[in-house]
């Protein structure tokens, strides 16, 4: 019993082999989700990656039961949403507030007609609405546009008021269905700076979904990687940066320009090792490749390598050429591991 | 002179009597065939109150109705006109078979306006937590009231029309005039002056129906 009211309080979301197949028109099944399990703290920013086609807006879809799984259980705050319905189904819902890629405001309101909307159907007084919704306007800094339309918004904007009105009847987990791939560079960063904020301020949940790897280093704790509906790779993004598994992990580090090539031309030299060191958080920020050469007095020659700003810590690589009597290149590797640095000898000849 | 007076004071009654029927059969056309066009949104496959046999009787009697011509329509619903008003002739009973007949156009005008308004924008509000009715009330109709405007417009120019029609078997107003005079006593001038007039009305709702439509739009 402890266990489960535990696993409720740290565990907002849970999935549990969830299953979703289409009927396509052919006659054939398409298979968008395998099983998938998958749970999110409460308090997390949560990315859910993978490349167009792999089941991520299913998967979110049915945290909401926009989508019915075809089986498994979606636990959302202590509810199975995958068995609610009607009345039961409509509270849970507003329990949640969801983001899309398009905004989907609605055109006949004004920017605060918008926001009051979520509210309106909650039933609240026009007072405590009216209060509401300024307070809204004013977490998205968005006081001087309220009787604006939404067509007369940039892009930003529009996503500024969807997540007002999204947030507007305090949920506790807000969904995002690749919020930020409609928009510019700049405007992605404004908005995942103020989701973030809006996590630490509020202490909704987060859970977003985006084929870039970029927003997912810039503002998610917890990530999953989906492959052809199926969870690939899952952890802490610091963990799936230092060492990614799959091969989709390593195809989107890639994407981003750090990884050191290993079929790149490295100088080899017998007794010499060439290693890859993989840092994260205090490692990085710390002299570590100077105290080595000082404690052990191994030379470091360093071919390559890059520090990546996560969300909150920075995770690295270096590619270096360890030189010296062997016991002093023992003593280096023996150094990096006791320091956290992970190790991996590419070549030793 | 004295005939374009003459013509005047003929065509005075008829075209109030034109303008009470379409006026009261569009509303009540538009009473009857709205719940009809939303029911078929709601019930249809994917809707929001999804009920496949619901919809295939509503679609099937919406086509059986809009494939009669009219003026069968209206001899098939004389004893319908006689229950309800007490007689068959004349512009008030004329409302009965124009209400009935323009209704499931007015269903498939709210229906294809109600289908035009993207899917996003009802998820946005399914996962809102909101009820059908709200969505109904709160979100398809005021996001498809401009093209609900257009629907309507046509729906009023397609009963003036039938309202002409109308008059060649005892319906009053100005098809009535114009089959009279200008049919049975080869007054082609009086003729021209009915036509002229329910063109002159015809434009007149287009540009009124027009203008709204645009009023309403002009934020979005
Ligand atoms: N309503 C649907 N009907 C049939 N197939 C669907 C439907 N929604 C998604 N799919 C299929 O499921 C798979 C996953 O889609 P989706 O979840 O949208 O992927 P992603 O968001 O990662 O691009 C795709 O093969 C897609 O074609
Ligand atoms: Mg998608």
């Amino acid at each position: 019993m402890w266990e489960g009211l535990f696993r409720e309080v740290i565990l907002l979301i849970e999935l549990k082999n969830v299953v979703k197949s289409f009927a396509s028109p052919d006659g054939m099944e398409v298979h968008a989700l395998r099983g998938i399990d998958l749970s999110v703290e409460t308090g997390d920013i949560f990315g859910i990656i993978g490349l167009s086609g792999a089941g991520k807006s299913t998967l979110l879809r049915v945290m909401n039961r926009l989508e019915s799984p075809s089986s498994g259980e979606v636990w959302i705050g202590g509810r199975n949403m995958a068995i609610l319905s009607g009345d039961e189904l409509r509270t849970a819902r507003q329990d949640m507030g969801m983001i899309f890629q398009h905004f989907n405001l609605l055109s006949s309101r004004s920017v605060s007609g918008n926001i009051a909307y979520p509210l309106e159907v909650q039933r609240l007084s026009t007072g405590e609405i009216k209060d509401r919704v300024s307070e809204m306007l004013r977490l998205v800094e968005l006081e001087d546009k309220a009787d604006a339309w939404p067509s007369q918004l940039s892009g930003g904007q529009k996503q500024r008021v969807a997540i007002a009105r999204a947030l507007a009847g305090r949920p506790k987990v807000l969904l995002c269905d690749e919020a930020t791939s409609a928009l510019d560079p700049r405007t992605t960063r404004s908005i995942l700076h103020l989701l973030e904020r809006i996590n630490s301020s509020t202490g909704v949940t987060i859970v977003l979904i985006t084929h870039e790897m970029d927003v997912v280093r810039e503002i998610c704790r917890n990530m999953v990687i989906l492959e052809d509906g199926v969870v690939v790779e899952s952890g802490p993004v610091k963990d799936v940066f230092l060492n990614p598994k799959s091969r989709t992990a390593k195809e989107f580090l890639d994407d981003l320009p750090r990884t050191p090539s290993q079929d790149e031309e490295l100088p080899k030299i017998v007794g010499s090792p060439l290693v890859i060191l993989r840092f994260d958080g205090d490692a990085a920020d710390m002299p570590i490749v100077s105290q080595a050469i000082k404690t052990t007095g191994v030379d470091v020659n360093i071919l390559s390598g890059e520090i990546d700003s996560l969300r909150s810590s920075r995770v690295g690589n270096l590619t270096v050429q360890l030189s010296g009597n062997r016991e002093e290149i023992e003593g280096a590797m023996e150094y990096f591991s006791r320091n956290g640095v992970s190790l991996e000898v590419i070549w030793n000849g | 002179m004295d005939r374009f007076v003459r013509i005047m004071e003929l065509l005075m009654a008829p075209t109030w009597e034109t303008l009470y029927m379409v006026v009261m059969s569009s509303v009540i056309a538009t009473l009857l065939g709205f719940p009809i066009g939303i029911a078929l949104v709601l019930t249809e496959k994917g809707g929001l109150a999804e009920s496949p046999w619901t919809h295939r009787i509503l679609d099937g009697v919406v086509n059986v109705c809009r494939s009669f011509p009219f003026i069968i329509l209206m001899i098939v619903l004389f004893p319908l006109s006689r229950i309800i008003v007490g007689t068959t002739i004349g512009t008030t009973a004329t409302i009965v078979p124009l209400s009935i007949g323009a209704a499931p156009f007015v269903g498939r005008v709210v229906e294809g306006a109600l289908k035009a308004v993207p899917m996003g924008v009802v998820e946005a509000a399914i996962v809102m937590g909101s009820r059908t009715r709200d969505i109904v009330m709160r979100v398809l109709i005021p996001e498809a009231l401009p093209a609900l405007v257009l629907g309507e417009t046509l729906t009023v120019i397609n009963v003036v029309g039938y309202s002409a029609m109308a008059g060649a078997i005892g319906g009053g107003g100005l098809g009535d005039l114009a089959i009279r005079y200008g049919f049975h006593r080869f007054q082609t001038d009086v003729l021209i002056a009915a036509v002229v007039v329910i063109i002159v009305l015809v434009q007149g709702i287009q540009v009124l129906g027009n203008g709204l439509a645009s009023y309403l739009d002009r934020n979005r």
